[in-house]
């Protein structure tokens, strides 16, 4: 059985340590921290933490997301994403609560598909109260 | 019925393993008793407990002793449930903390008691079982490659801990400052054990492991159970184990 096909696991998590190479896919239904370096796409149902010594070349998902290290590929954080100043992110992020530190640097697209539904939400709403107001005037 | 294999007895474990009989008499659980010999192995005395039928193996002293029970009683292709009991002889290892254990006495009672778990073990290819944890240790860090499922790893170590589930921890203590300063240890600075970068833990079902410069000995309570390269495979609710009562009660 493949770590990808790999049922729900009550523990600890995985660590990779800061002396790790790894190529693959790396997923666990707990908490993953990376001090490493990965070749590959990373999976959690709960948290990846990519520390500062850390280095991923590979899609990053997960419900939260906290970026220390440095990332080549896209990020999605179903929850929340964090850069701290010491993160470098080269590719593009999806999220719906973002935190970029200052120093952090991130080279890609963002797309926040909550803010997308707000704006739309945001953009019908206007577009009734005009056609109201406008109805109101003719009637007057 | 009860089936006691013992180890060969020292002076000391001799004492303590009459010590064992009288309490099973007393409890009215004792049953065939063996113990190797020259003639007969730890492995040939539990396959003949099988053999004769009996359901209920218990291993009274090391860990050891009960790994080898153990691989004999899972290897069995019969589709019988043979229960697994454990006298320990150190309270102190894993297994004895497992069935919760603090003395003979309570070990002997819990063999009455029988209240069962299953567990799980680890094989080592080609039909080795442990229910306690391999290691594979070497005083400088050696290259290590894994294959942990399908991922593969490549990493320097000095330790690697295999146990049941397959739970995989990697050390390199090489790495780590070897003293703590004194100012630190004064003031209880906590930053060498807590900013521990260097170790690795991984849950896997299948695990390979190589060595490219040296053959390591993986070792299963300082007995060599097979040498690099090995291959891990969890085998989940393998075992039937005798526990304490107690167990059972904390868990309710």
């Amino acid at each position: 059985m493949s770590m990808l096909e790999k049922k729900s696991v009550s523990g600890p998590g995985t660590i990779v340590g800061a002396n790790v190479k790894l190529v693959g896919t790396l997923y666990d239904a707990s908490e993953i921290v990376i001090h490493g370096k990965i070749e590959g796409e990373v999976n959690s149902d709960k948290n990846i933490s990519v520390t500062e010594t850390a280095y991923v070349k590979g899609p990053v998902n997960a419900e939260t997301v906290q970026i220390a290290g440095e990332v080549h590929g896209s990020i999605t954080a179903t929850g929340h994403l964090e850069i701290l100043p010491t993160g470098k992110i080269f590719g593009s992020i999806t999220t719906k609560d973002l935190n970029i530190r200052s120093g952090a640097i991130f080279v890609g697209k963002c797309n926040m598909p909550e803010g997308e539904k707000q704006l739309n939400l945001d953009k019908t709403e206007k577009e009734i109260s005009q056609k109201e107001e406008e109805t109101d005037y003719e009637a007057e | 019925m009860y089936y006691y294999i013992m180890e060969t007895a020292g002076k000391k474990t001799a004492v303590w393993q009459e010590k064992v009989k009288d309490i099973l008499g007393d409890l009215g659980i004792a049953g065939e008793t063996v113990a190797p010999s020259p003639a007969r192995t730890i492995e040939e005395l539990a396959q003949l407990g099988v053999v004769k039928g009996y359901n209920t193996i218990v291993a009274v002293g090391s860990q050891k002793l009960l790994n080898k029970v153990a691989s004999v009683i899972i290897n069995q292709k019969e589709n019988r449930d043979i229960v697994l009991g454990f006298v320990p002889e150190d309270f102190t290892g894993s297994v004895a903390k497992k069935i919760n254990v603090k003395d003979t006495q309570e070990a002997c009672l819990a063999l009455k008691q029988r209240r069962l778990e299953t567990i799980d073990a680890c094989m080592v290819e080609p039909n080795k079982f442990f229910l306690t944890e391999a290691t594979i240790e070497n005083s400088q860090a050696v290259d290590i490659y894994l294959t942990i499922d399908s991922l593969k790893a490549g990493l320097p170590a000095n330790k690697i801990t295999i146990k049941p589930g397959i739970a995989l921890y990697v050390s390199d203590f090489s790495i780590k400052p070897k003293n703590k300063g004194f100012l630190s240890f004064l003031f209880g600075k906590k930053t060498e054990e807590t900013s521990d970068i260097y170790s690795s833990f991984f849950q896997c079902e299948t695990l390979r492991v190589d060595s490219v410069d040296e053959i390591l000995s993986i070792k299963a309570d300082d007995e060599i159970i097979t040498k690099t390269p090995a291959i891990f495979h969890n085998r989940p609710k393998a075992l039937k184990l005798i526990v304490s009562r107690d167990i059972i009660n904390s868990k309710e």
